[in-house]
């Protein structure tokens, strides 16, 4: 529960660290949800508020369109590129 | 309302009459079944009511809480082999899985009512029909036993007032809505059993109903905590003020309640669960207290005896001791509650935002007026009764339900979600006031006067005092109801299911969503808001 609230509340960069620890492959969120209200209203710089708010996608995510997906959004996890000579 | 069930005057003919004859000349209701069928025409009409109200959200399952989708899902699972103690999410937090500690009764009618209907609707209807139909036979089940605990006491006629209250109370109405298949409901249904141990006249069959019925509470929930010492105080005090009457009910309803926590702790946790520390559910910490105590009692009521109120409060002291101390000794983590326990981050950011765990100062003041009025209405009520009955033993019942009213008043100020158990007791109180004021009302001489006070009086039922608390409160602060984002949400289900347009894959969304993705997607999830708190 906690890494969720990270996420959501922490800032992208920081957010990119957790999710990576936990091999997500998508974030799933739908603006109007309350929860995601929460997260917006106690962290303006969080990741939830950051993307509801259509500012820049940082790169380490693309969106996802999915049909019939209304108002939600969904985010692929873009891999990091592969390190040469590894 | 008052009358006697067979006026004294009625005793000489009785002889040359026969059995149906006699039931003739009693009022209506008290003829055989029939006030038995009020209450089930009572029952029948919400249901109805309901069904209709919710019509177009079974289609697609759209529960309005979490909870409830959970529900479902471990259900699923368990219908489809997961084992009887085992009740993790294996799709929550792979490869690990999500703890969980709800319990397994509480699948049962809804897994029972699937397994059996599936044959005949398959599986997608056998599961919207289940989910639809067990919370009104929850509510079934509580209009019965609400019926059965407080008939002897009221008579048929208060008796069904009281269920007509119960079917116009939305703090428990809600609870019982289709869809709402958590635990909830039956919560208040086990609460009903203790207040009907209490009423019920034979002390010994009294005990074992209302301490059984206690551990079934407790096992569904850890809430019951609270009301396992506020209860058990009632039924304490009730031995103190007549020992020789009430020694066998206190001692029954404390060792039902040790042996039946043991019984449900064992069959339906096992072995190995059955020895965790949770602090947020029943185990061990809570358990063993309930155990030790019971040999203390016995043994001082023994050596005591109860010729004194001090000989008979000793053992109650003693008793009370010994279950703290082996608590604190065995778990002190879990003296201070089971949320204190959580990661600071969840306490403030979803614990604290979970308003119906919040006390009532924290709520909006429609919400707060509410809790508050029908509530304060029903403790009148009971005073009232208190003061004014005149018949003792009458007025030792009336004092215990009191007793209990005060306790879970007091827990539903506390924490929101506890108004249900709160406002069952507060419709007894309701009940009294109407049926003090209606006899009144009707022997008023013009026909306008009785009409119009008598649907005055529906002011004085939980829904009335209710609405004219949200009038009140919307008159002087012109709030508009925060409902915009439910009402956003109303198809959520749609965009969840969106999902399963992707390979199944690990995805990350907002805790409370994430019964819904189990329930509808193919998808794994990192985490739900339902945590399993265990040590060791």
């Amino acid at each position: 529960m906690t890494e969720v609230i990270r996420v959501f509340a922490q800032p992208p960069e920081q957010a990119r660290k957790i999710v990576a620890a936990y091999k997500v492959r998508y974030i799933f969120i739908p603006p109007n949800f309350n929860e995601v209200g929460h997260y917006r209203k106690i962290a303006p710089q969080g990741l939830a508020n950051w993307l509801v708010s259509d500012k820049p996608l940082p790169t380490w995510l693309e969106r996802v369109h999915l049909k019939g997906e209304g108002a939600s959004r969904t985010y692929r996890i873009v891999p990091p590129p592969a390190q040469p000579g590894v | 309302m008052n009358q006697l069930p067979f006026p004294h005057a009625f005793a000489p003919d009785a002889k040359f009459l026969s059995a149906t004859a006699l039931d003739m000349r009693r009022p209506w209701i008290e003829r055989g079944h029939n006030a038995l069928w009020l209450v089930a025409a009572l029952w029948l009409e919400c249901t109805i009511v309901w069904l209709v109200w919710h019509w177009g959200s079974f289609a697609h399952l759209e529960f309005r809480d979490p909870d409830d989708a959970l529900r479902l899902m471990q259900v699923r699972n368990f219908v489809a082999g997961q084992g009887w103690f085992d009740v993790s999410q294996p799709r929550v937090n792979p490869p690990f899985g999500g703890p969980m500690h709800w319990s397994r009764l509480v699948d049962l009618p809804i897994a029972g009512l699937i397994v059996a209907l599936r044959p005949l609707l398959g599986d997608r209807l056998a599961e919207i029909v289940a989910c639809v139909a067990v919370p009104p036979l929850t509510l079934l089940a509580m209009c019965l036993a609400l019926y059965a605990s407080v008939k002897r006491l009221f008579g048929p006629h208060r008796t069904v007032l009281t269920v007509a209250l119960l079917v116009t109370s939305f703090p428990i109405l809600t609870q019982m809505a289709p869809l709402r298949i958590d635990h909830h409901a039956w919560q208040i249904v086990a609460s009903v059993g203790v207040l009907g141990g209490m009423l019920t006249l034979d002390p010994r069959r009294g005990g074992w109903i209302a301490g059984a019925s206690m551990a079934l509470w407790l096992h569904i929930s850890g809430e019951a905590l609270p009301y396992i010492a506020l209860y058990g105080a009632v039924f304490a005090l009730r031995y103190v003020a007549r020992p020789a009457e009430e020694w066998p009910r206190f001692i029954r309803f404390m060792g039902a309640l040790a042996l039946a926590s043991a019984a449900l702790l064992l069959g339906v946790k096992g072995w190995t669960v059955a020895q965790e520390i949770h602090c947020d559910s029943m185990s061990p910490p809570y358990l063993l207290p309930l155990v030790a105590m019971v040999p203390v009692l016995i043994a001082g009521h023994r050596l005591l005896g109860t010729a004194t109120l001090l000989r008979r409060i000793i053992p109650l002291g003693a008793a009370a001791a010994t279950g703290a101390l082996t608590l604190v000794s065995y778990a002190p983590q879990c003296l201070h509650g089971p949320f204190q326990a959580l990661d600071p981050l969840v306490y403030n950011v979803w614990y604290l935002a979970i308003m119906e765990g919040q006390p009532i100062w924290k709520q909006d003041l429609s919400t707060g007026a509410i809790i508050l009025i029908p509530g304060l209405l029903g403790l009148g009520g009971m005073i009232g009764a208190v003061l004014t009955e005149k018949d003792a033993d009458k007025r030792f019942a009336w004092l215990s339900i009191l007793g209990m009213a005060l306790g879970a008043f007091g827990v539903s100020i506390m924490v929101l979600r506890a108004v249900g158990v709160a406002h069952l007791l507060m419709l007894i109180g309701n009940m009294w006031i109407i049926a003090r004021l209606y006899p009144r009302i009707a022997a008023l001489p013009t026909m306008a006067a009785r009409v119009s006070l008598t649907v005055s009086l529906s002011l004085l039922t939980p829904f009335g005092g209710a609405a004219i608390a949200s009038a009140i409160v919307a008159h002087f602060t012109d709030t508009p109801e925060d409902i915009s984002h439910d009402r956003a949400s109303t198809h959520l289900y749609q965009q969840v299911e969106a999902l399963n347009a992707l390979p199944p894959s690990l995805i990350l969304v907002p805790l409370d969503l994430g019964p819904e993705i189990l329930l509808r997607t193919h998808h794994r999830i990192v985490a739900t808001g339902h945590l399993a708190i265990s040590w060791g």
